[in-house]
């Protein structure tokens, strides 16, 4: 039996290395919603499903199952915000929960990694399932302190949803988990063109080709300016740095215009739940730097006489 | 996939990809840290190092990372210049 | 044109005969073939004659060229006259070659035709072992002692004539089972003709042309909707499902449940009712494409003309009573069950429009897409009468759609949805609406997205390339996904042009999903009742698929039309009337003639477990009150299944009973076998 409330917080690459505050965002929700995140020790990229599992699938599972083995030694689930880090973690895991011959032979070559042995005890959460299903948005409105008044253009990426036999969240084919969940904070979602197309940045594109990775970011950010919404909302730190460093290639490159600010899910659940804007990181970020948050104060509930 | 991972054995890897590879073996993460975002995590009230393999081997236990380096996704050496396949 | 009449002979009593058991002594004759070449090359048979004259019985063993030729056969029936031989073997070909040739000659001369085996030495043996002639000839030794062990214990198997009641029932009154129908009706047979909805006509009725010749299918069918209506010998009963069905082949009985109209048969169809109801609902007639009222007829032209209450949309305002010129209408009419006893029942249930909901991609019935339809709606709306006036209109903003894309395979050929089979009409009739809709719109794009065309047949060819030469463009590639810009609404069908490798991102107004024909709703309850078994995708299953595609797996119950598998209306047509012969043959003829190979019970081995009549297929085992079983031996197919589950071997087939095949295995496996005797 896994420890409830308490999940093995997975970093992952970029959140801790490149955006930090949505690390620190992530932590504040998590304790405000009572949740105790754990520390994963030792833990190292997930790894990358675009890139390391086309190098090389078993080892790509073996690493994964390392990963998956530090969060059964400390007998939670694993909780993490990034889609890829999901995707990686949440498919090599169903698949040796069920796959016993593959689950022999990747125990056999995790011995010489160190003292690991894979035992499928556990299981993978996104924190953008734990919000919009467990928590709901009639669980989020208990704990938020402050209401937005934004029109966001919600990106879900890739490996969020898809493939949909594998993670079992929702239809890819037109979701609102997420545009459910924010409308309780003030966030009304602006439909645009081909919302559901990659950022570009996945599937080992960033790393190869630039160019091919820009062109395909440069057609999605002009669907997006279409509607000229007042934020770009993700849930994975891969496309958050792709909706920054796009944005900011195709002002220097493709002479355009953009500045649209690019905010993780975390950051924003964690501002409507009272942290200080200051820490949701804006300054530090590329796009948007003069955004004010702004929003609404709910007032106290009056106490029943 | 298949196709993909046999590229790969054949050493059909781009330079850019191989680099990928490299980080994972020698900082745990596809993507290393750098200084100003130490920084940054200090001033936002984390710890300078996440807990991941690279902080321990800053430590000096790096036993996961030489032992990743050492099993882990092989790479084959860089194909032999084209110029030479053109000879052939 | 003589008919050739069956000579009757002494074993084939009209009234049951009683079965000696074992009070003959059993006389075998055993004829073993060269068949040429084919056996003789490989197999000694002057060995395996000489080896089988030594057998207990056996009182005749020779060999010969042909057995199947005249002179071959004469020494079958030689034997019988001359040395009394009363059973036969031949060792040559397989039972389905000439088994009944020997079993007829041995007949004529007044053996019951079931005291002849036969043995196959040729496929199961000279052919496939032509290079080891010893072990050949070893192996037909052992299999014509088998064979000669079978046939000491043949025992005479009766021909039953059961008599047959003249009467048939037809279910679905679409184009196959009208014609079905009417078939049997000038045959002299009466007919009860059952259909579940409230019209005649079926699907053909909905359409607005039929290929290749583009004709009205309300004109085509008229007559024979007519016809059917009035026909003397036809009795229609409309709203009707079928409720259980008793019996086997020849004598059915069948109850009906007959669910009430609401409506006396004095309507004179005025329309008064409806012009003043006041409740609107979609009309299920019209694919949803206008709506019809509480109290309706389903379209002008419909047969029953009665019209009909919607129970469950009708709000009780009494208007309609009170309108009614003839107070024809009565809201306390019931639901009413008849019973048919028919002679035999041809299943006519037809197809269902495959629902594309299910791929999502697509988006089909989903809100914004509005203007993605099916093939069927687009007929209604081509429709003479229909609510668009004949126009092709946007169902979101009843405009003309300057550019249509049209897309085949919407439910077949998908491993994805589970129906891999090509439903083989979709291509024909996505061409000829693309053709009309193009000769109507000159200026419309109208695009076809396919995988492989197929028009087989005469004139389709012609119909596809006339609709190129129009201006239909036909693009090779299976689209992705219909993609909606959330901000105009508009759609685009993302396909790859495959012959030009480009991936494309089609302008569409509107889309038309060609869907494919799947097996009706309801078919699971029914198949059932009926005992018939079902293809894997879901339709009703033929006998068999070359030979015999018109009967069911159960005898007495016949397929016409789409409920065998998806098929456009000639073909339709043409299997009813091939299912109206059949069933009607044993209807004229008065009588069915069945060879009684069937179980027997020994009652005092029967443990009452009640285990046969769950693996009995055609159902023709039924468990008596005390437990014991009871088998209807006109419906029994001797498929022997009954056997093996029995735990007591109390049931035993005839002439198929466990310690004759023991015989046969101990003949075959050398003598050895070791065996557990009941």
């Amino acid at each position: 039996m896994v420890k409830e409330n308490t999940f093995a917080f997975f970093l992952g690459c970029i959140m801790p290395n490149r955006y930090p505050a949505i690390e620190k965002s992530t932590k504040f929700v998590m304790d405000k919603l009572g949740y105790k995140l754990l520390d994963m020790e030792r833990a190292t990229c997930c790894p990358a499903p675009g890139v390391f599992r086309s190098f090389n699938k078993f080892d790509w599972m073996v690493a994964a199952a390392r990963n998956l083995c530090i969060a059964e030694q400390l007998d939670a689930d694993i909780l993490t915000v990034c889609n890829g880090c999901f995707g990686t973690l949440q498919e090599v895991n169903k698949h040796l929960k069920q796959n016993e011959e593959h689950r022999e032979m990747v125990n056999e070559k995790l011995k010489l990694l160190g003292d690991y042995e894979y035992k499928g005890t556990i299981n993978v959460r996104h924190i953008a399932e734990v919000l919009g299903y467990e928590i709901g948005p009639w669980g989020i409105e208990d704990h938020i302190v402050r209401k937005v008044n934004v029109k966001a253009a919600i990106h879900y990426g890739c490996h969020f949803l898809k493939p949909t036999r594998i993670r079992e969240i929702e239809s890819s084919e037109g979701p609102t988990i997420i545009e459910d969940f924010v409308e309780v904070l003030g966030v009304e979602s602006v439909r645009f063109k081909e919302q559901f197309t990659c950022c570009g940045a996945g599937g080992g594109v960033k790393a190869y080709s630039g160019d091919a990775s820009m062109t395909i970011f440069g057609e999605k950010m002009k669907n997006i300016d279409e509607v000229k919404p007042d934020i770009i909302l993700d849930i994975c730190p891969f496309c958050h740095l792709q909706f920054e460093t796009g944005q900011d290639y195709l002002n220097k490159n493709k002479s355009c215009n953009y500045n649209y600010p690019v905010i993780h899910i975390s950051q924003l659940v964690a501002y409507c739940m009272g942290m200080d804007q200051e820490f949701v990181g804006l300054q530090y970020q590329l796009m948007g730097q003069d955004f004010i948050f702004g929003g609404e104060q709910i007032t106290e509930k009056e106490e029943a006489a | 996939m298949e196709l993909r991972n046999y590229a790969t054995k054949l050493g059909n890897i781009s330079p850019s990809h191989r680099a990928v590879v490299s980080y994972l073996k020698n900082f745990g993460h596809a993507v290393p840290i750098n200084d100003e975002i130490r920084k940054r995590r200090i001033e936002l009230g984390l710890e300078e190092l996440p807990p991941t393999a690279f902080k321990f081997k800053q430590e000096g236990d790096d036993k996961d990372l030489k032992n990743i380096e050492e099993h882990m996704f092989e790479l084959p050496p860089v194909k032999e210049d084209k110029k030479e396949k053109e000879e052939a | 044109m003589t008919v050739k009449e069956e000579k009757i002979t002494e074993s084939k009593n009209i009234s049951k005969t009683e079965i000696d058991k074992q009070e003959e002594e059993p006389r075998i004759g055993v004829f073993i073939c060269h068949c040429g070449h084919n056996i003789a090359g490989t197999v000694d048979v002057a060995k395996v004659a000489d080896y089988a004259k030594d057998l207990p019985n056996v009182v005749k063993a020779e060999h010969y060229m042909f057995m199947c030729s005249k002179p071959g056969v004469q020494m079958l029936k030689d034997s019988i006259e001359e040395l009394d031989v009363n059973r036969t073997v031949v060792a040559s070909c397989s039972k389905n070659q000439h088994g009944r040739t020997f079993a007829k000659a041995i007949e004529e001369m007044g053996l019951n035709r079931h005291k002849h085996q036969q043995v196959n030495i040729r496929e199961y043996n000279s052919w496939v072992h032509q290079k080891e002639k010893d072990k050949a000839t070893e192996k037909a030794k052992k299999l014509v002692e088998a064979g000669v062990n079978r046939a000491r214990k043949l025992e005479d198997v009766e021909t039953r004539r059961v008599p047959t009641t003249k009467a048939a029932l037809v279910i679905g009154a679409g184009i196959a089972g009208l014609r079905a129908s009417y078939d049997l009706a000038e045959l002299g047979i009466p007919v009860y003709l059952v259909e579940k909805l409230s019209t005649i006509g079926g699907h053909m009725t909905q359409l607005n042309k039929t290929f290749p010749t583009l004709e009205c299918p309300q004109c085509s069918i008229s007559p024979l909707t007519n016809g059917v209506a009035n026909h003397r010998l036809i009795e229609l009963y409309t709203n009707a499902q079928i409720k259980s069905v008793e019996g086997s082949m020849g004598n059915f009985e069948v109850e009906v449940e007959i669910k009430p109209r609401y409506v006396k048969d004095n309507c004179t169809s005025c329309g008064e009712c409806a012009l003043h109801c006041p409740v609107e609902v979609p009309s299920e007639w019209d694919s949803g494409m206008s709506v019809r009222n509480a109290i309706y007829k389903a379209y002008p032209q419909a047969i029953p003309a009665t019209y009909m209450r919607d129970k469950k949309s009708c709000i009780e305002c009494n208007t309609c009573i009170n309108v009614c010129p003839v107070q024809a209408i009565d809201f306390s009419m019931q639901t009413e069950i008849k019973t048919f006893k028919v002679g035999s029942i041809v299943v006519a249930a037809g197809f269902d429009e495959y629902d594309p909901s299910e791929i999502e991609p697509y988006h089909y019935g989903q809100e914004g897409y509005e203007n993605v339809i099916t093939q069927l709606k687009l007929e209604r709306m081509l429709a003479p009468g229909s609510l668009t006036n004949s126009q092709v209109l946007r169902p979101s903003d009843a405009k003309i759609p300057k550019s249509i894309v049209m897309i085949q395979c919407v439910g077949s050929r998908n491993d994805q949805v589970g129906n891999q089979y090509c439903t083989g009409v979709c291509c024909k009739f996505a061409i000829k609406n693309a053709r009309i809709v193009k000769e109507m719109y000159p200026d419309a794009d109208v695009t076809i997205c396919y995988i492989d065309v197929r028009t087989p047949g005469l004139n389709f060819e012609e119909l596809y390339k006339s609709a190129q030469e129009v201006g239909v463009r036909f693009i090779r590639g299976r689209p992705s996904e219909i993609l909606r810009d959330p901000i105009s609404g508009e759609l685009r069908v993302i396909v790859e042009d495959t012959l030009s490798q480009t991936p494309l991102k089609l302008k569409a107004d509107m889309v038309v999903l060609s869907a494919a024909m799947v097996p009706p709703e309801g078919i699971g309850p029914l198949g059932s009742k009926l005992h018939v078994l079902r293809s894997k995708e879901g339709f009703l299953k033929e006998f068999h698929i070359k030979m015999n595609p018109t009967l069911s797996s159960k005898g007495g119950i016949f397929l016409a039309g789409a409920i065998q598998g998806p098929k456009d209306i000639s073909e339709s047509v043409a299997q009813a009337g091939s299912a109206a012969a059949i069933a009607a043959a044993p209807l004229v003829k008065g009588y069915i003639e069945k060879e009684m190979l069937v179980p027997s019970v020994d009652y005092d081995l029967c443990v009452r477990c009640g285990l046969c009549k769950t693996v009995c297929s055609p159902a023709a085992i039924e468990i008596n009150d005390d437990g014991t079983p009871m088998v209807n031996e006109v419906a029994c197919k001797s498929c022997g299944m009954c056997m093996p589950v029995c735990p007591t071997g109390a049931i035993q087939l005839l002439n198929f009973s466990d310690d004759q095949l023991l015989d046969e295995i101990i003949a075959i496996s050398g003598g050895g076998a070791v065996c557990e005797n009941e």
